[in-house]
C-alpha cells in the first residue's frame, strides 16, 4: 500500500465515481438525444426519473444544452466533469501528469463549446475518448495498486448504481457487479459487510433483481461507513 | 531555435493539457489562468553562468549565515553592521524562531534570486525569495516539451539539461531529512502555485501533502494513512507561509497549517524547507545589507551587485529619494508579487506629493532604487519578434553544498511599456538555456 492519506483515498474514490458518471450519463444522453430527434420529443423526462435527476428543463431543446453545459445545475455533465477534475487535480502524485491530462482534457472540451453544441453527439465523442483514455492510461501508468483499487472502487460502485437505474439487464449488473466487488475487496476501504451480503443475494436473484431494485440501491448507499 | 517559433501554439496547447497554471484571486474570486509561455529562451554562456554561479552560491551562503546569527548570537547586530531596529521591526522576522538550529543549519534551502542584466552587461539582484519562491516547475515542463518539438535544436546545441531540478531538490531534502519520508505540504489547489506543488511532489518523489494529512504525536511528525497506518516525516517542503504554518505557534486561527509542527521542528525532529523566519533575510528593507553580510560573514567582496537602493528610515537617504522621486523606483517592503512597486515616472504632482508624505511617516515601509535600464529579450507575438522587459528567477539549492540549478525562470513583461514581469501581472515566461560550453 502507498502513502495514501484517508483524504487522498477519498479523493480517489470520488474521482472514480464522477469519472464514470460522466461516461455512463453522456453516453446514455447520445441515446436519448437520438430517440428525440424523430421519436420521443419527452424522452428526456424518462431520462430525468431513470437517473433520480430532478426536471427542471421544460423543453427537449433546453435539455439539450443545459444537462450539458449548464455550471450552476449540479446534476450537468459540466458539473460532474468539473467533480472529477477536483478530485483528480489534487492527486497528481499518484495519477502522474500524463495520466491527469485526460481528465483536464475532457473537462476543456466541455468547456470549450462555451455552453453551446450543434451536434452534441459528434461534438463530445471528445470527452469520452479522453475519458476512455484516462481509464487506460491509469491502469498503465499508476503503479500502486492501492491507488487503482480504490478509483476502480468508485468507478464500479457508479457504474453499477447507474445500471440499476436504467435498468440493465442482469447479466451486465452481474458482470459490474463481480468487477466492483473484485476491486473492493482489494481496496483496503472499510465498508458493511452485511450490506454486501444483501446485494449479493439480490444481483443473485438474476432478471428477479428488479423487483428488489431499491433495496439494491439502498445498500449501495449504505456500503460504506467511513467515505 | 528559431525552429521553436512555429511551435509556439502547439507547445502552449500541451502546457494546457498538463494543466501548467497559476492561480489568482480577483474580486475575491479564484480563477486559473495559463502562463503564456514564449519559445524563445534565454541563452546564458557557460562562462557567464559560471560567474552566476559564484555570485549566488556567494549570496545565499551569507544570507544563511545571516538567519544563523540573526536567530542564535546575533553578533551582525552588536557588531553594528545592520541596525538592531531594522531587523527586529521586519514583518519576516518571528520571535518564535529564536534559538532554533535546524537540521544541517541550513535555513535557505530552496532560495529564489530576481536578477536582471542591464544594458552595461553587469547583472544586478533585484530581491531575494527565501520564504517560499515559486517557478521551477515551469521551466522544467516546457523544456520537457520544447525538446519534443525542435529536436534537433537541442542536438546541435549544447544546453544542459535543465530537467534535474527535482533530483537537486529530493538531494537538498535528503541531506536535511531527520529520518522518515519527504513531503511537500501544499495549503490545497486554490493556492496559486498548485500546479508547482504537485509537480515537484509527483517529479522529486515526495508525497503531496495537505495539512489534514500530518499529525503530530510524541514530538514527531506523521503522515497518516487511510488503513490507520502512519509514516513518520522526516522533512518537509513546506508551501504555506509562515503564519500559517502552525496555529499553536503563529496565526491561531489558521485552518490550514499543522497544530505542532514547531514544536517538532524546534526539537530537531523534522526539517522544514525552508525555514520559517526566513523573511527577515529577503525584507526589502535587509537587502540594502547583503553586500554588508557577505564582506562580514565571508570575508568577500560581493560578486554580484544590488541595484543602487536608498533606505528612507536614513535621513540622507530619504532626502536623496525625496528629492529625486520623480526618477526613482520606490518599494513597498511589505508587499511582494510585483504589488506595492510605484516608479516615479509614472507619477503626476500631486500623487507624488502623496508618495513622498507616506514615505515621510513611514520610512521603515520604504525603499527607493535607481531604474535599472535592463534589457529586452526578443518575444514571439504572431509571426514577428518583439522586445520586451525580462528578469531572470535564478533558484539556488543548499544542502550538502549550495548549488545554482543551470537554468532558471525567466519573465518577461507582455506590456511593452512596462518593467513588471510578474505573472500575477499578466507576464509570460521563457526556458533558460545554460550552454554548457
Amino acid at each position: 500500500m502507498g502513502a495514501i492519506s484517508i483524504e487522498k483515498a477519498d479523493r480517489l474514490f470520488w474521482l472514480g465515481r464522477y469519472g464514470e458518471r460522466v461516461l455512463t450519463t453522456l453516453m446514455t444522453y447520445f441515446e436519448f438525444y437520438d430517440e428525440m430527434i424523430d421519436g420521443d420529443e419527452e424522452a428526456y423526462r424518462t431520462f430525468c426519473e431513470k437517473i433520480s435527476i430532478p426536471d427542471i428543463y421544460g423543453s427537449k431543446e433546453n435539455f439539450q444544452q443545459r444537462y450539458l453545459f449548464d455550471q450552476g445545475d449540479p446534476n450537468s455533465i459540466i458539473s460532474n466533469m468539473e467533480r472529477a477534475f477536483d478530485n483528480a487535480v489534487v492527486m497528481r502524485g499518484e495519477l502522474g501528469t500524463y495520466t491527469l491530462a485526460y481528465i483536464q482534457m475532457a473537462l476543456d472540451v466541455l468547456k470549450g463549446k462555451n455552453g453551446k453544441a450543434d451536434a452534441p453527439v459528434y461534438d463530445l465523442q471528445q470527452v469520452i475518448d479522453y475519458l476512455n483514455a484516462f481509464w487506460g492510461c491509469m491502469d498503465d501508468q499508476v503503479e500502486d495498486e492501492a491507488c487503482r483499487n480504490i478509483i476502480k472502487c468508485g468507478k464500479y460502485l457508479e457504474r453499477l448504481d447507474l445500471y440499476m437505474r436504467l435498468g440493465y439487464p442482469a447479466g451486465a449488473i452481474e458482470k459490474e457487479y463481480s468487477k466492483f466487488c473484485n476491486r473492493l475487496h482489494r481496496s483496503g476501504l472499510s465498508y458493511r459487510r452485511d450490506r454486501e451480503a444483501a446485494l449479493a443475494g439480490i444481483v443473485a436473484l438474476g432478471e428477479g433483481w428488479r423487483e428488489h431494485d431499491k433495496e439494491a440501491l439502498q445498500a449501495l448507499w449504505e456500503l460504506f461507513e467511513v467515505i | 531555435m528559431y525552429e521553436l517559433m512555429d511551435h509556439t501554439e502547439n507547445i502552449n496547447r500541451l502546457l494546457a493539457r498538463y494543466g501548467v497554471k497559476f492561480g489568482i484571486y480577483k474580486d475575491n474570486q479564484f480563477h486559473e489562468q495559463l502562463f503564456p509561455f514564449d519559445p524563445l529562451p534565454r541563452i546564458i554562456e557557460a562562462e557567464e553562468f559560471a560567474f552566476l554561479n559564484r555570485g549566488l552560491s556567494q549570496r545565499v551562503r551569507a544570507l544563511n549565515l545571516f538567519l544563523a546569527d540573526i536567530y542564535s548570537d546575533k553578533r551582525i547586530i552588536k557588531d553594528g553592521v545592520i541596525p538592531a531596529d531594522f531587523v527586529y521591526s521586519s514583518k519576516g522576522y518571528l520571535p518564535q524562531c529564536e534559538g532554533i538550529a535546524p537540521p544541517g543549519k541550513i535555513y535557505s534551502h530552496v532560495s529564489g534570486i530576481d536578477l536582471v542584466q542591464g544594458k552595461d552587461g553587469n547583472w544586478y539582484i533585484l530581491e531575494d525569495n527565501l520564504r517560499i519562491p515559486s517557478g521551477a516547475s515551469y521551466p522544467m515542463i516546457a523544456r520537457e516539451l520544447t525538446r519534443r518539438a525542435a529536436p534537433s535544436t537541442f542536438s546541435r546545441t549544447h544546453v544542459i539539461d535543465n530537467r534535474n531540478y527535482a533530483a537537486m531538490l529530493k538531494e537538498t531534502m535528503d541531506y536535511v531529512n531527520t529520518g522518515g519520508i519527504n513531503v511537500v505540504l501544499t495549503p490545497g489547489r486554490y493556492n496559486a502555485a498548485f500546479f508547482e506543488h504537485s509537480y515537484l511532489a509527483e517529479r522529486s518523489g515526495a508525497i503531496l501533502s495537505m495539512p489534514q494529512d500530518l499529525f503530530v504525536e510524541d514530538n514527531r511528525l506523521y503522515y497518516r494513512q487511510y488503513g490507520g497506518n502512519r509514516l513518520q516525516v522526516g522533512a518537509v517542503y513546506r508551501r504555506l507561509s509562515d503564519e500559517y504554518l502552525d496555529p499553536l505557534c503563529f496565526l491561531p486561527e489558521s485552518l490550514i497549517g499543522v497544530p505542532g509542527i514547531m514544536d517538532v521542528y524546534r526539537r530537531g525532529n523534522v526539517a522544514l524547507v525552508n525555514a520559517p523566519g526566513n523573511g527577515v533575510a529577503d525584507d526589502k528593507g535587509i537587502y540594502y545589507f547583503v553586500p554588508h553580510m557577505i564582506k562580514y560573514y565571508l570575508g568577500e567582496e560581493a560578486i554580484l551587485c544590488n541595484a543602487p537602493t536608498y533606505l528612507a528610515f536614513y535621513e540622507k537617504d530619504r532626502k536623496f529619494i525625496l528629492e529625486h522621486l520623480n526618477r526613482l523606483v520606490v518599494k513597498d517592503v511589505s508587499e511582494a508579487g510585483g504589488y506595492g512597486v510605484v516608479f516615479g515616472s509614472d507619477l503626476t504632482g500631486e500623487r507624488l506629493k502623496d508618495l513622498a508624505e507616506v514615505i515621510k511617516a513611514e520610512p521603515r515601509r520604504f525603499i527607493a532604487q535607481e531604474v535599472i535600464d535592463f534589457i529586452d529579450l526578443n518575444v514571439v507575438e504572431g509571426a514577428h519578434e518583439v522586445p520586451r522587459k525580462a528578469d531572470l528567477r535564478a533558484f539556488v539549492l543548499a544542502g550538502e553544498e549550495t548549488r545554482v540549478w543551470p537554468g532558471g525562470l525567466t519573465r518577461f513583461s507582455r506590456n511593452p511599456d512596462s518593467f513588471v514581469v510578474n505573472s500575477s501581472q499578466g507576464g509570460g515566461f521563457k526556458d533558460t538555456w545554460v550552454l554548457s560550453r
